[in-house]
């Protein structure tokens, strides 16, 4: 298809220009959607007490976050060397699992298979997100208990081990060795009547250097 | 004193109006339908492979355990939880889910095509957040970009040109009117002024952010790029002996996201700084693998380029290439 060539001047439709009265509503909404993005992008990270009152009080933040532009923007990319809750850390899930017939299998998210580059960044956020709330009694094996329970499912898995790792690089530039891969969760599976439980190992420290992750 | 002003409103006032409402020709919009809707679609489309995995009841990634990891984020800033629609959240089975994600796809395919622009862009953005709703946890930097994007699109003639809506439209019309450009009208202006502005902004959250980090003041950041990316679609790691063109190739990323916001009003920096953008996501999605990002990135900028630049631009390609020049 092809727009069409250059005829002197673009027509201005009729109904195409808005009336004082209507340019003056829509400045304000403007203004209004406007406002409502600054405050919200900037009361993300070290907001302040005004800042998050505004965005809290006046329905900016619902109105933000059903747009999905409740975000700061904040792309750092990378925060260097040894950072678990930025988004740079190489996350991934070991699941070992015992098969029915008693052999072993091992299953790693994100697949190592995988073509789309869009569905490899899903499992990655997948895996790093299970590291996020390490240490959060509550919450922080959510997520292992949903993979695990899905990969049961999938396999018919009578149990097995989760392990949540990530690489943790060395801490000086320029450096070709000396990342090492540190699991932040371990837990074993149990399966009972079709019912999966997790018990976590209570030291899941481990590290190893790394090898071809 | 008053008089001050007086002037200052007035010609504030006038800036203002000029700046949001002087009628433009919706090609540029058109073309960012075309576009943004395509990537979207892509983005959509992914999700076929993993749908019963990602988004199922019984999945990796199960509602309940979605909202109580979102709400505790909330929680932890001390803030209420928020209601995001996603319609995934009533797919109750596998038929359900998958007929969600059909309509869902043919939804977007159509606002692509630009047929019914003006309905199938309120449904595209529908569509696309209820995705991003049903698994926030894993979206990444393009579909933030992509649901703003989509946004905006859905207040203005996006079905202008390159559209199905423009093809029926032309079938009617006489021969003599058939090159005839689309109505220039406000509600381009006000779509296309809306995206830079929110641009604007997204590239000076992106600039302040880096200096959260002392990897981007010592010009370190796209060696730590370099090195844990495991996605990358260039291994970049022979820079190792090469620690000027890292620290180079960080400080010019810094000075790109810090210089567009402020320079790219300008139309004499303009095209310096979209063709230094177009360098800098590549080499980005390069070395990150996010491919979708840095394209999103590229696509967003179109914003900036004016509808007589991209006919010219479109002339000159389609004189080097007279098989794409085919009408609608």
């Amino acid at each position: 298809m092809q727009p069409p060539a250059s005829p002197p001047q673009a027509p201005v439709a009729r109904n195409s220009t808005l009336s004082p009265a209507v340019q003056t509503a829509v400045s304000f909404l403007i203004f209004l959607h406007l406002f409502a993005v600054i405050v919200g992008v900037t009361s993300n990270e070290s907001a302040s007490m005004l800042e998050t009152a505004l965005r809290n009080r006046l329905g900016v933040r619902a109105y933000l976050e059903t747009l999905m532009m409740d975000l700061s923007y904040a792309f750092t990319l990378t925060d260097g060397p040894s950072t678990l809750v930025a988004g740079d850390s190489q996350a991934w899930i070991d699941v070992a699992l015992t098969l029915p017939d008693g052999t072993k299998r091992t299953e790693t998210i994100p697949m190592s298979d995988i073509v789309s580059r869009q569905r490899l960044r899903r499992y990655q956020g997948l895996a790093r997100q299970a590291l996020l709330p390490i240490g959060n009694p509550t919450l922080e094996g959510l997520l292992p208990y949903a993979v695990a329970s899905r990969l049961v499912r999938e396999t018919g898995a009578t149990g097995g081990t989760i392990y949540c790792r990530w690489r943790q690089l060395p801490n000086l530039p320029f450096q070709a060795t000396g990342d090492q891969v540190r699991t932040a969760y371990e837990a074993k599976i149990l399966v009972s009547d079709g019912q999966v439980e997790l018990l976590k190992a209570e030291a899941a420290s481990e590290s190893a250097p790394a090898a071809g992750k | 004193m008053r008089s001050y002003f007086s002037e200052l409103a007035n010609h504030f006032g006038a800036g203002w109006n000029r700046f949001w409402f002087a009628p433009s020709d919706p090609l540029t919009l058109s073309v960012l339908r075309l576009l943004v809707g395509g990537l979207a679609t892509i983005t959509i489309a992914t999700f076929t492979f993993d749908l019963d995995r990602l988004l199922g009841a019984t999945g990796l990634l199960p509602l309940d355990v979605v909202k109580q990891l979102v709400n505790q984020r909330d929680l932890q800033y001390e803030l209420g939880p928020v209601w995001r629609f996603s319609y995934f959240d009533y797919a109750g089975d596998d038929s359900a889910l998958w007929a969600a994600h059909v309509a869902s796809l043919a939804v977007m395919l159509l606002f692509t095509v630009g047929f019914l622009s003006r309905v199938t862009s309120v449904a595209a953005l529908i569509v696309f957040l209820s995705y991003l709703h049903r698994v926030p946890l894993i979206s990444s930097q393009s579909e933030p970009m992509l649901a703003f994007l989509l946004f905006y699109l859905c207040f203005g003639p996006t079905g202008a040109y390159l559209s199905v809506d423009r093809w029926l439209h032309r079938r009617k019309l006489p021969a003599e009117e058939l090159d005839a450009r689309a109505p220039a009208s406000s509600a381009a202006t006000i779509c296309v002024r809306l995206i830079q502005v929110h641009l604007a902004i997204v590239f000076v959250m992106m600039a302040l952010a880096k200096f959260y980090g002392n990897v981007w003041w010592n010009g370190t950041a796209m060696w730590w790029l370099i090195t844990n990316s495991p996605a990358r679609l260039v291994d970049f790691g022979f820079l190792i002996s090469h620690p000027y063109v890292v620290n180079f190739w960080t400080h010019a990323e810094i000075a790109y996201e810090l210089l567009f916001p402020v320079l790219v009003w300008n139309r004499w920096a303009r095209p310096l700084l979209l063709g230094w953008g177009v360098v800098m996501w590549v080499l980005l999605a390069l070395v990150t693998g996010l491919v979708s990002y840095g394209v999103v990135m590229i696509i967003a900028t179109i914003a900036f380029i004016e509808p007589d630049q991209l006919r010219t631009l479109w002339t000159t390609w389609t004189a080097r290439h007279p098989e794409a020049a085919v009408s609608p």
